[in-house]
């Protein structure tokens, strides 16, 4: 049959809109175009009545013969070959990972433009040599993946010139390639034959056998010298004696301390009487007999205090020491530094390795000869931190004359300001008296963080209050000028007068080396709630009004006061609805109107939540509240979302005390435990924002992780891409997915947005479950944290049956990375294997894993206890309790202390580590998450047991033990158990560490890392060796070569690094990372998932993703412990409301 | 009153008979004056090609790092009068008859808005201007007339400057929006970098030598190789080889005779590559400049035609310090240098 299309554009649309069908359009024909632009095609086909109506009305008639075409018709390999390649506006950029093929017509070119290629870095390239129908000579094909544009353009300017020129093919689908340049509108339509490639250029088309491309490294020589000189080792073993001195440098740094030998005392008393208060609060002092070099006389040690403005300058007749590269414990004097220049690690091990004593250097220089000119030997000379004491404790102020009492010649004004106490001379006295004894105490504690934790502090109360028995209601009534009334409209100059007195308070806050529960810091939580307030910070002033009223056992009703007219203000500021009216009555009508709001805004359920907390305290508004106390308990219980759990604990405990009903509290209770342990604290919630950025500018750290991210994407999609082997080409859409979440987590809605956009366009183009399944769940996820909420808790319903729906494979293939993927799952974990243990009624961990789909608390319970009474063995019945202790946070306190009361015993009957490892873990965690001290302590004795008992420990030992490593440290460092952690480091590295030197299994190695990150987190950097050693180890190809094996240690032992990496300073971490994706190769994946994606390739992805948008890595160390600490207090008084209610 | 401007219409037929010699004498003097520096005989030579090409040169870098030594001493070593030379250093605060000469007094009795501009800019024929983003925008706007137009009003009529030769230095690259267009005019931006990581003894060895001689009043350098007058020729020889046509009258015979086919496909080549994937903006004027340049280079260099080596000026085409960065590693990296 012979058909003439009018025009292109005609067969075009007969083509696609499938009028003239695949078999048709895939079979040869011949095709004629005429001068009138018509195109005649003559093939075999067969058309239905619908086909050939439509075929008319678009002006295609059917001929009889080709005669009148007015050309010869021409033989096509099918339809698609009648339309003409047309030449592209724009030259498209081509990915990292598109294939271009370069034809080169002459051999003697390939050096030249594989040699051009492999000097812009890139050595993804292979060719073959091929001989075309006719040609006179063979043409070498050289395949490179993203050839840099430059190489391109070699194509580009010779493509006219087809004869002789380059040409480059960049490939549109499967096996067919483009002429760069050019485009054909059915390229994607179009399926070569089994085993053949086509080639599409103007000229027409051409097919390519399918062979094998020779990697250009096998004809690549590097030509080294003849003569070679082989370096042998001796067998002698050398030791060399290096004498270390000191010599000038460093004369620029800022002197911290310094030593006095000279009429010391004198000097001192000198100082304090002429320097402010200020300075001396930054000096703590230490004074000793026998200063070193065998001196006899009185020696004063003056350390500056380390705090948010740059130390003060000083003048002593003394020797003024700097820190020695940065090592918080090791001083040289001013403009000398260690010769020869060591490592950081090798000085601090030399001369500082204990943390608990601060270490100066002496030179030893006779008096007369003041210039070090070189090297000059010095004396190290020591003493125990703790014996510094601070200055401003020694201080007395004390005025000569007596005050005059002046009388005011008109009550003309009345300035608003609280009553206070002054304590009498006496009182003080003994104070200063009591300060020094504690000082003394306190000097025998060793502390391992430059600040004291909560907990400390804690304990430090106690002491003091048990010390001298004096009653502490002096503290409690003295109560800080209220200084920082609102001026209104103030001016610029009143403004930014306000703001500096503001820095000045939050210096002083930060510079105060005691803990954040210590009673100093309330009149400061004080004074900043108000100073926030006046230059209108009212989400700083309420954070701040919280923490000053969440250590007092009776609330102070005038700070609640000032909270409610802080969220008021606020509301005022955001022209949200205010609670009272303009004479600041909260009426009923106004509180009614309030509670029926469906959807109230953040400010108006804070205010809400403000106004119980002080309305309980407050005769008449406490009659307001109970009369709707019901209608209140549910609109907070139903918008606590929006609040911090402190602004949540303060009311709802006010409630609970109001109508003396415990047993909601208990509830808010484990809700609150629940989200704490689900999400932790949102920093941006909990701290107020000189917090948030304390140290080392913590919003710059922000900034700057947040640019390499973006970065990083690219490096990693290039990693993952040049490793795929076999695996699924969309696992690049799966890191893209991941990075989404990423961007997500660090604010860049937009980016995220598009990226997540481009992947799902990719993976849901297969219309395949797995994929279109998984691309949902990271979309709620991600969508989770683009609205500021936390990635975790359940998904939906729909999504959740959805899943239910899929084929029993597939399925495997979803929970597979849900099982792997931190994103997806971040609690709970799961068992892909369970459909097929299915079969098999009695197994036990089929059924533990069931549980965590099981929502219902009472459907939970009653699975749970059923199961506790089935007989099992020592290791099922420990699986169990593990379990059982995982779903506690979700079933309540009771439970969980029974679950714990279970702990020791089935400890004491196990005997495989790795079940011991998790249910110690479990049972430390879950008891420290419900403040069951008793059993924190015997769990974590047992598990020092544990620890201390594998000294020759195996690969599965070792297992268990990172396993445990990586749960404790994050989990426990909130719960204030900061010093148990430090323990078990300490112990963990004496066991872990092997005592020879030999090879370290990675395994043991994985230990190691993860014990250097948790060193990081106090500070201490001991873990660089480590990290060496599993870098190296990483970087070359000695794991991999073991086969599939060695590429599953080769990524544990990667997930390790990058976690470790991750808590090391960001600098250090950032230059890590982007190094481990540049050299890392040989990790792929050929387990029954990478039809889907490469399962070992996404694990690295999620760790690193995981790590990059942790608090440690986004937040500087010190924002983290005040996070840390803010946590644990939280969790403190919580639990002790609870517990004082109780019956 | 302007000083007339010197003389520059040398004939052709004159150039081309003196063109091996001036090449030779340009030659020796770039090459004698790079030893009395340590690692700066690339800006040295960079210097000639701009002064042959008449194309301004700013040099950037940190304090001490040589840039005002080098244009003083190749002002020395061409012993140009001091009535030819101009240099100052600018601030925000320099004032435009600081540049361009202070209004004459007398003359503005009479009602006439005229500048003393002896010994100032306008009649200097090489100048150094120093920190030139440091200046306001009274005087950029000066700047810009007399670096594009080779003028400057004087009572509100153009007049011709003397300017052939312009040398600027600075610390920083300035980002501002307001200084892109001066920036604009210096196709060539060259790093003078701190050397003493990798030549230090040579550094101090000759930083004492250079001390030596300032103390004595001494200037070795002057060696009379050439003079400015030179330059000018080589450049004029340029211009006329520039100006001849094929016998088509279409291409360029300068083009067809002096950049062979694959070094410019190359040029073409590499100019895309840095549009495309490094976002650096070559404007059209600026690549005029830079085909003069490489011929300029070429001819200073072996006499005869383009070579990939002389299109390593590209290396200078950076707005930013980012970009300067990037180029000096690209293009080698790019031409397999």
């Amino acid at each position: 049959m012979i058909l003439q299309f009018p025009d292109l554009q005609t067969l075009q649309l007969a083509l696609t809109s499938g009028t003239i069908s695949t078999e048709t359009a895939i079979s040869p024909a011949k095709v004629a175009w005429a001068v009138d632009g018509s195109i005649w095609v003559d093939a075999e086909m067969k058309l239905s009545a619908a086909s050939k109506n439509q075929l008319r009305s678009w002006g295609v008639t059917g001929r009889r013969s080709a005669a009148k075409a007015g050309s010869k018709l021409q033989d096509v390999r099918c339809w698609p070959q009648m339309i003409p390649v047309t030449r592209e506006a724009k030259i498209q950029q081509t990915g990292d990972k598109t294939p271009v093929l370069f034809e080169l017509p002459d051999e003697s070119q390939l050096p030249d433009v594989v040699n051009e290629i492999l000097r812009q870095g890139n050595d993804r390239q292979s060719f073959r040599t091929v001989v075309g129908d006719g040609d006179a000579g063979s043409r070498v094909l050289l395949r490179v993946l993203g050839p840099p544009y430059y190489s391109l353009l070699r194509a580009l300017e010779r493509r006219d010139d087809a004869a002789d020129g380059i040409k480059a093919f960049v490939e549109r689908s499967a096996r067919v390639w483009i002429q760069v340049g050019y485009c054909h509108p059915l390229a994607v339509s179009i399926k070569p034959a089994a085993g053949q490639h086509l080639l599409i250029e103007p000229s027409g088309w051409r097919t390519l056998k399918e062979e094998p491309f020779r990697d250009v490294y096998e004809v690549l020589d590097f030509q080294l010298p003849s003569e070679t000189h082989e370096l042998k080792n001796t067998d002698d073993e050398l030791q060399l004696a290096v004498p270390v001195g000191l010599v000038r440098g460093g004369s620029d740094d800022v002197a911290e301390l310094f030593v006095l030998k000279k009429n010391a005392i004198e000097q001192l008393e000198q100082f304090v009487r002429s320097s402010s208060d200020e300075v001396i609060e930054r000096l703590s002092f230490v004074v000793s007999q026998g200063g070193g070099q065998g001196s006899e006389d009185t020696t004063v040690v003056i350390r500056i205090r380390p705090g948010r403005t740059k130390p003060p300058v000083l003048v002593f007749d003394g020797v003024a020491y700097r820190r020695y590269l940065n090592i918080s414990n090791l001083f040289v004097p001013i403009g000398l530094r260690v010769h020869p220049p060591l490592r950081r690690d090798a000085v601090k091990h030399m001369l500082a390795a204990d943390d608990g004593l601060i270490v100066w250097v002496e030179p030893d220089v006779p008096e007369d000869v003041p210039q070090v000119s070189t090297s000059t030997p010095f004396a190290p000379c020591f003493v125990n931190d703790s014996a510094f004491r601070p200055l401003a404790q020694w201080v007395d102020y004390i005025i000569d004359r007596d005050a005059n009492a002046m009388t005011a010649w008109k009550a003309a004004h009345q300035f608003d300001f609280e009553g206070f106490v002054c304590r009498d001379d006496q009182a003080r006295t003994s104070t200063s008296k009591k300060s020094k004894k504690t000082a003394e105490k306190k000097s025998t504690t060793r502390k391992l963080s430059g600040k004291k934790s909560a907990g400390e502090a804690s304990s430090s109360k106690e002491t003091d209050s048990d010390s001298d028995g004096e009653p502490e209601d002096d503290l409690k009534s003295f109560k800080p000028p209220r200084k920082f009334k609102k001026t209104q409209d103030p001016t610029d100059a009143q403004y930014a007068e306000m703001q500096k007195q503001l820095k000045v308070l939050e210096s002083e806050f930060l510079a105060a080396d005691v803990a954040l529960d210590d009673p100093s810091r309330e009149p400061m939580w004080t004074q900043m709630a108000e100073a926030n307030r006046a230059v209108s910070q009212f989400v700083d002033a309420g954070i701040c009004h919280q923490h000053e009223i969440w250590e007092q056992q009776i609330p102070n009703v005038e700070a609640l006061r000032a909270w409610f007219e802080t969220e008021v203000d606020a509301a005022r500021h955001t022209k949200t609805k205010l609670l009272p009216s303009s004479e600041g009555i909260v009426a009923d009508s106004n509180l009614a109107k309030l509670l029926k709001t469906v959807a109230p805004s953040t400010n108006q359920v804070a205010q809400l939540a403000s106004f119980v907390a002080w309305g309980c305290q407050n005769p008449t508004a406490a009659d307001v509240i109970r009369s709707k106390q019901v209608a209140i308990q549910n609109f907070l219980e139903k918008h606590e979302g929006f609040l911090s759990v402190r602004t949540c604990w303060l009311a709802w405990s006010a409630l609970a005390n109001l109508s003396g009903d415990v047993l909601t509290l208990a509830r808010v209770r484990d809700r609150m435990l629940n989200r704490l342990y689900q999400q932790g604290l949102t920093a941006d919630r909990d701290l107020p924002s000189f917090l948030r950025m304390s140290g080392s500018q913590s919003g710059d750290r922000f900034r700057a992780v947040r640019g390499k991210v973006t970065e990083l994407h690219d490096h990693v999609r290039e990693w993952c891409r040049s490793n795929l082997v076999d695996a699924s080409p969309l696992t690049l859409d799966y890191v893209d997915l991941i990075f989404s979440y990423a961007f997500a987590r660090l604010g860049e809605s937009s980016l995220s947005r598009k990226t997540l956009l481009a992947a799902g366009e990719r993976l849901k183009r297969n219309s395949d479950d797995v994929h279109e399944w998984l691309h949902d769940a990271f979309e709620y996820r991600i969508k989770q944290s683009v609205g500021g909420q936390q990635a975790s808790g359940p998904f939906p319903d729909a999504l959740l049956e959805r899943l239910d729906a899929i084929p029993k494979l597939a399925r495997y293939k979803v929970d597979r990375l849900r099982q792997h993927s931190t994103i997806l799952e971040p609690h709970e974990q799961l068992d892909p294997y369970r459909a097929w243990r299915r079969k098999n009624l009695n197994d036990l961990q089929n059924e533990l894993s069931e549980l965590f789909d099981v929502f219902s608390r009472s459907e939970l319970l009653d699975r749970l206890k059923a199961l506790f009474k089935r007989k099992l063995d020592p290791d099922n019945k420990a699986r169990l309790i593990t379990t059982a202790l995982e779903l506690s946070t979700r079933l309540g306190e009771k439970f969980a202390i029974k679950m714990l009361g279970y702990v020791v015993s089935a400890d004491g009957k196990l005997s495989d580590t790795l079940l011991r490892a998790s249910l110690l873990e479990k049972g430390l965690h879950i008891s420290a998450h419900y403040d069951q001290a008793e059993f924190a302590h015997a769990c974590l004795e047992r598990m020092h047991k544990l620890i201390d008992g594998q000294g020759k420990a195996d690969v599965a030992t070792l297992e268990a033990l990172e396993s445990l490593l990586s749960r404790s440290f994050s989990g426990l460092r909130k719960l204030g158990m900061r010093e148990e952690i430090a323990t078990l480091l300490d112990r963990m590295t004496k066991q872990v560490r092997p005592t020879k030197a030999k090879a370290i299994e990675p395994e043991r190695m994985r230990v190691l890392l993860q014990l250097a990150g948790g060193w990081f987190y106090f500070g201490q950097d001991r873990g660089w060796k480590d990290i060496d050693a599993a870098r190296s180890v990483l970087l070359s190809t000695k794991l991999t070569s073991e086969g599939h094996v060695g590429a599953k240690k080769q990524t544990d032992l990667a997930v390790a690094y990058i976690r470790a990496v991750g808590q090391a300073p960001l600098n250090d971490a950032v230059d890590r990372l982007f190094e481990l994706f540049d050299k890392l190769r040989g990790i792929h994946d050929s387990a029954t998932v990478n039809t889907h994606y490469s399962l070992k390739q996404l694990d690295i992805v999620d760790a690193l993703v995981q790590t990059i948008v942790s608090d440690s890595f986004t937040m500087n160390k010190e924002s983290q412990r005040w996070l840390d600490d803010e946590e644990f207090l939280i969790r403190r008084r919580i639990h002790r409301d609870v517990r004082q209610m109780m019956p | 009153m302007t000083k007339p401007i010197p003389k520059e219409d040398w004939a052709f037929d004159e150039l081309k008979e003196q063109a091996d010699d001036l090449r030779q004498k340009i030659n020796l003097f770039r090459t004698s004056l790079g030893r009395f520096f340590v690692q700066k005989q690339e800006l040295i030579d960079l210097m000639c090609v701009a002064a042959i090409a008449q194309e301004p040169l700013l040099l950037v870098g940190p304090p001490g790092t040589a840039k005002s030594d080098l244009v003083l001493k190749f002002r020395d070593a061409i012993d140009i009068p001091e009535e030819d030379y101009f240099e100052y250093m600018l601030t925000r605060f320099t004032e435009p008859s600081e540049i361009i000469g202070p209004i004459d007094i007398n003359q503005l009795r009479d009602g006439r808005y005229i500048r003393r501009e002896k010994g100032k800019l306008p009649t200097a024929r090489l100048a150094f201007l120093d920190e030139i983003f440091k200046s306001n925008s009274a005087i950029l706007n000066i700047l810009l007339t007399i670096i594009n137009e080779k003028k400057f009003y004087q009572d509100g009529q153009p007049q011709p400057v003397s300017l052939r030769v312009l040398f600027a230095a600075t610390n920083e690259i300035p980002e501002q929006a307001e200084l892109g267009a001066l920036k604009d005019r210096f196709v060539l931006k060259a790093v003078s970098g701190s050397v003493q990581d990798e030549h230090f003894s040579d550094l101090i060895d000759a930083g004492m030598r250079s001390e030596v001689y300032r103390t004595l009043n001494q200037k070795p350098w002057k060696e009379g190789h050439c003079t400015l007058d030179d330059f000018l020729k080589a450049g004029r020889y340029m211009t006329y080889l520039f100006s001849q046509q094929t016998a088509d009258g279409e291409t360029s015979r300068d083009r067809a005779t002096f950049f062979p086919e694959d070094v410019f496909r190359e040029f073409e080549r590499l100019i895309k590559t840095l549009v495309r994937e490094d976002r650096i903006f070559v404007s059209d004027r600026k690549l005029v400049k830079l085909y003069k340049l490489f011929r300029v280079r070429a001819w200073l260099f072996s006499g005869g035609t383009v070579s990939h080596d002389d299109l390593r000026l590209l290396m200078y085409l950076g707005e930013t310090h980012q970009e300067m960065e990037l180029l000096a590693t690209k293009i080698p990296q790019l031409l397999g240098q």
